[in-house]
């Protein structure tokens, strides 16, 4: 595949999602009287900074030669941002439940 | 006397008379296949030039240098190829549904691929021309061969040279070379470092599935939660779609890994995925962020 076209996805990827993290971090310092919510906004920081890895290997595999590697990072930062995120959901919808039941 | 003289001299002029009958068409003939040669030569040693100088672009892992020597509309039929995962790792025996390349972005994917396996091939004996079309044997190496220790194996190849460009080539393993390469994949298939290898990567791709799919479920609950602030729709539908592209992603890793897809068609989309999915998740944050602090501020 064209190195270019490798190269500018995964700029794409990184800057948008390192983008996502810093605004997550936003989120949260604004959320700080909220202990509770805390915890859903820091897991979704580590989902999103996963996907900034998996983006990093997208223009890895154009220039490394241990491509078979790089596709394992890359599956298994997709799988980690995934739990990340889900966990993140779930604990968000905890966290929103019982302030609304408080 | 003169008589006698004249008479030899008759005798000598019939002789090379005869002698010029018998030797004419045998000149002729061979004036003819000698100017057939001529023309034929040439052609013949330009279309295995062409062969060993691709030969030699191939070995040198030179990409450009290979494609160069492909028309526009050529076609390439490689069943020979293993797709190989994890660099040493999970072995995929060739499927001929993924092997031809009939546009010169797949063909030079093909070629980056074949760079990638550490390609070594060799021309055996002497090729067949009959036209356009040569015919020739060789013996190709690549990682996957080697790490089996099958390499080399043996097979031919075809190819329909018009001008000084490939028009279409193919390369087949022999029997035995087919032969022996199922035998190594069948043993390397039953190898403890397969099977964890191989469980390690359907766990990964069936928690791949599962994550995005359960965590869309919990975007949508959140979703509800907040129903009273209609302006907080969009940051959870486009978190949703992120975590979609992230499903999706895993889905196309699948397809390559276990269906057999060529990871030339595969990897783009991936790539692409992923990196929606990252557009998508900043998208939402962004939004969220404007909305909550918004409506904290108002």
């Amino acid at each position: 595949m064209n190195n270019l076209f490798l190269f500018v996805i995964s700029g794409i990827g990184v800057v948008t999602s390192a983008t996502a993290v810093y605004y997550i971090n936003v989120l949260k310092n604004s959320f700080k009287g909220l202990r509770r919510l805390e915890k859903p906004w820091l897991l979704l920081e580590f989902g999103v900074a996963s996907l900034v890895v998996a983006a990093l290997s997208i223009s890895c595999s154009g220039i490394s030669s241990y491509g078979g590697t790089v596709q394992l990072v890359q599956i298994a930062a997709v799988v980690v941002s995934a739990f990340f995120i889900l966990t993140a959901m779930v604990t968000m919808k905890q966290a929103w439940t019982i302030t609304e039941s408080d | 006397m003169v008589i006698s003289k004249r008479r030899s001299v008759c005798v000598f002029l019939i002789f090379i008379f005869a002698l010029g009958v018998l030797i004419l068409p045998n000149l002729v003939r061979g004036y003819s296949s000698y100017t057939s040669i001529r023309h034929e030569a040439p052609l013949q040693g330009s279309q295995v030039e062409i062969l060993h100088a691709l030969e030699v672009q191939l070995n040198a892992h030179n990409v450009d240098g290979a494609l160069a020597f492909f028309a526009e509309n050529a076609s390439v039929y490689d069943p020979t190829t293993i797709s190989c995962y994890g660099g040493t790792g999970f072995l995929c025996e060739p499927s001929e549904l993924i092997s031809s390349y009939t546009s010169k972005a797949q063909i030079r994917g093909w070629l980056e691929y074949l760079a990638q396996v550490n390609l070594e091939v060799q021309e055996i004996g002497v090729p067949k021309i009959i036209g356009n079309n040569v015919t020739w044997s060789w013996q190709v190496s690549n990682d996957g061969y080697r790490e089996l220790n099958i390499a080399p194996l043996v097979g031919t190849g075809e190819a329909v040279i018009n001008g000084n460009l490939i028009q279409y080539i193919s390369f087949r393993l022999n029997t035995d070379s087919v032969r022996a390469l199922r035998a190594a994949l069948a043993l390397y298939s039953r190898s403890p470092f397969f099977l964890a290898a191989e469980s390690i990567a359907v766990g990964l791709v069936a928690l791949g599935l599962v994550f995005p799919g359960v965590a869309v479920y919990y975007v949508t609950r959140v979703k509800r939660l907040f129903a009273t602030v209609p302006k907080l729709d969009k940051p959870w539908i486009l978190l949703g779609a992120g975590l979609g592209s992230i499903f999706v992603s895993v889905l196309l890793v699948a397809l390559r890994e276990f269906a057999g897809v060529s990871p030339n068609i595969i990897d783009p989309f991936f790539d692409g995925a992923v990196s929606f999915s990252s557009v998508s998740v900043m998208s939402a944050v962004i939004l969220m962020k404007r909305v909550m602090l918004g409506e904290a501020h108002e």
